[in-house]
């Protein structure tokens, strides 16, 4: 295919929705669907696009080492909803490097409050923090999560430790889905005094075997885990990864070689990553529509439903 | 093509061989385009052959020439290829810098871990090139972890443009920890960055747009390595006007090989 009328109309429309003048084109390429949720997904079929997406690797507020465009949650809303975000699992970047988890939770649910149809709270839970338990206690029962998400690197206890046993078996209990984030940034790239290296994932199978009803997402494993490796656990237990970091031309479909597609969900890592990045790599991979849509949403959707249901 | 579609045609100038799959040079390259297709990328910079070597021979470096040579030559309205060269190498690498730039249809050249380029053994390789009136692309990182022993800096790309002025130069990955690359390259105008080869980090692309000017940006892939996508939405996705988005996704690569397209009587 060389620069076909398809071709084109994708980069029209990516070019449009990236320099946010979408609305005067509509006319002219007729491109925005209603989904159910009746939420204007921009990356309709026709563009060949992801729609009503369930984004699964979202934060809000700010990243200490440098200011992003969507670090604002107006701003990041407003481009959520722009490319078809129907669904956002939102945890606190604070919760990366605060000890106060009860104050860094209480502000991320009150920020998600106000835009409630979009933004799902993801507490995070440090496990090496005296009293953690009561901070699992407060965002399951007081704020009705169902999503945690833990940052082993960054509060310095390997996976292999008693804790995370002991949160693994609370959370298979109480039907919650704990995303372990593996790494937050390329070590090449990260600050010199703040260096940070990626989660040692290699406990997880034996976890996996003790606690075989725990529901874990990985997020940001692919440059750490290759494919095998995420099938290996995947078979152990009900282990999830979203395409973050996942990288190299038509990743997703190479991925989905390797491993089942009912257990790879979308994830942008926004603010801290561009949210176009991971919306285009839907696009360059060869996927059949209803393969594109149950990673663009149904799979999380799913997930969250069962884990609702009990 | 209209002259409105003309606006939009992204080119890429950063693309390898190594790392997809295909019976011969010409078969990975027609598969790569397929990507590209998918994501509205009309031309790509190819360079280096179907495997990576940091140290090249001459014999390596030969090799790797002919493979492009032969995928480019598949493709001739669609790719463009760089001469890899090798700085330890002399006479080898100015042999293979006319054998595929003065006598044949090579437009740039590839420089990238075996020698940091702020030593003057680079500068016979610089002034031929730029007789040829050939852009450099120069591989630059600055790693937390630690670089390569050849493996220059945006620093040292710095020092070579200083010694160089007339030459036009890209600086590969904006030095990886772009927020430092930027900086180093900022005083040379004769220095462009290309955005490939590290996470779609947002912020980057804003900050060369206010550190260089729009003007000195290029876009890159790194592909097949990295995602065609996940580089495009670096531009896309950025938070600049749709002026600067068009000088990124292909008029600034446009302009910086015009004068080598024009001298070989290439029409665009």
């Amino acid at each position: 295919m060389t620069g076909s009328e398809n071709t084109w109309t994708l980069d029209r429309r990516a070019f449009l929705i990236s320099t946010g003048i979408m609305g005067l084109a509509q006319g002219g390429i007729a491109l925005a669907n209603m989904c159910q949720e009746q939420e204007t997904c921009v990356g309709g079929l026709e563009a060949g696009g992801p729609q009503c997406i369930v984004d699964t690797n979202v934060y809000l507020f700010r990243w200490p080492f440098r200011r992003v465009s969507d670090d604002s949650t107006e701003k990041l809303v407003a481009r959520l909803r722009r490319y078809g975000v129907v669904e956002a699992w939102a945890a606190s970047l604070e919760g990366v490097f605060h000890a106060d988890m009860r104050g860094v939770n209480q502000r991320l649910v009150k920020e998600c409050a106000r835009w409630s149809d979009l933004l799902r709270p993801c507490g995070t839970i440090h496990p090496g923090l005296p009293d953690w338990e009561e901070d699992f206690r407060h965002c399951v029962d007081d704020c009705g999560m169902k999503v945690l998400r833990l940052f082993p690197n960054y509060h310095g206890y390997p996976l292999d430790s008693p804790v995370v046993e002991a949160l693994l078996l609370m959370a298979a209990k109480r039907g919650v889905l704990i995303q372990i984030v593996v790494e937050m940034e390329d070590s090449r790239t990260q600050p010199y005094l703040f260096r940070v290296p990626p989660v040692d994932l290699a406990p997880l199978e034996r976890l996996l075997k003790r606690i075989p009803d725990v529901t874990i997402m990985l997020l940001n494993a692919h440059r750490t885990c290759s494919p095998t490796q995420l099938r290996r656990w995947m078979e152990s237990g009900r282990v999830f990864v979203d395409l973050n970091m996942l990288e190299g031309v038509g990743g997703i479909e190479r991925l989905v070689e390797t491993v089942p597609v009912e257990r790879v969900c979308f994830g942008s890592f926004v603010p801290l990553f561009y949210f176009a990045a991971a919306w285009l790599k839907m696009r360059e991979s060869r996927l059949a529509p209803e393969v594109q849509q149950t990673i663009a949403s149904g799979n999380a959707r799913h997930l969250l439903e069962g884990l609702l249901t009990g | 093509m209209s002259r409105e579609e003309s606006a939009f045609e992204i080119w890429d100038v950063h693309v390898h061989l190594a790392g997809i799959a295909g019976q011969t040079p010409a078969d990975r390259l027609g598969k790569l385009l397929e990507y590209a297709d998918r994501l509205g990328i009309r031309r790509v910079c190819v360079f280096m052959g179907t495997t990576f070597q940091y140290d090249p021979s001459p014999e390596e470096m030969a090799q790797a020439n002919r493979e492009v040579r032969q995928a480019i030559e598949r493709f001739p309205d669609r790719a463009f290829g760089f001469v890899y060269l090798n700085p330890n190498h002399l006479s080898a690498s100015l042999d293979e810098l006319n054998r595929h730039v003065a006598d044949g249809p090579m437009v740039g050249v590839k420089l990238w871990v075996a020698k940091r380029c702020a030593d003057p053994a680079l500068d016979p390789l610089v002034e031929r090139a730029t007789e040829l009136k050939a852009v450099v692309l120069q591989h630059t990182w600055l790693k937390t972890t630690g670089n390569l022993p050849g493996e220059s800096t945006p620093q040292d790309l710095a020092v070579l443009a200083g010694r160089h002025p007339e030459t036009t130069f890209i600086a590969a990955h904006s030095g990886g920890n772009w927020e430092y690359g930027l900086r180093a390259v900022r005083p040379y105008g004769n220095i462009l960055v290309d955005l490939c080869g590290f996470d779609p980090t947002a912020g980057v692309t804003e900050m060369a747009v206010r550190t260089l000017g729009a003007e000195r940006i290029l876009f890159g892939s790194d592909a097949p390595g990295r995602s065609f996508a996940t580089q495009l939405g670096k531009v896309l996705g950025a938070d600049i006007s749709a002026d600067a988005k068009r000088l990124i996704l292909g008029e600034n690569l446009r302009r910086i090989l015009r004068p080598i397209l024009q001298q070989k009587g290439i029409r665009l």
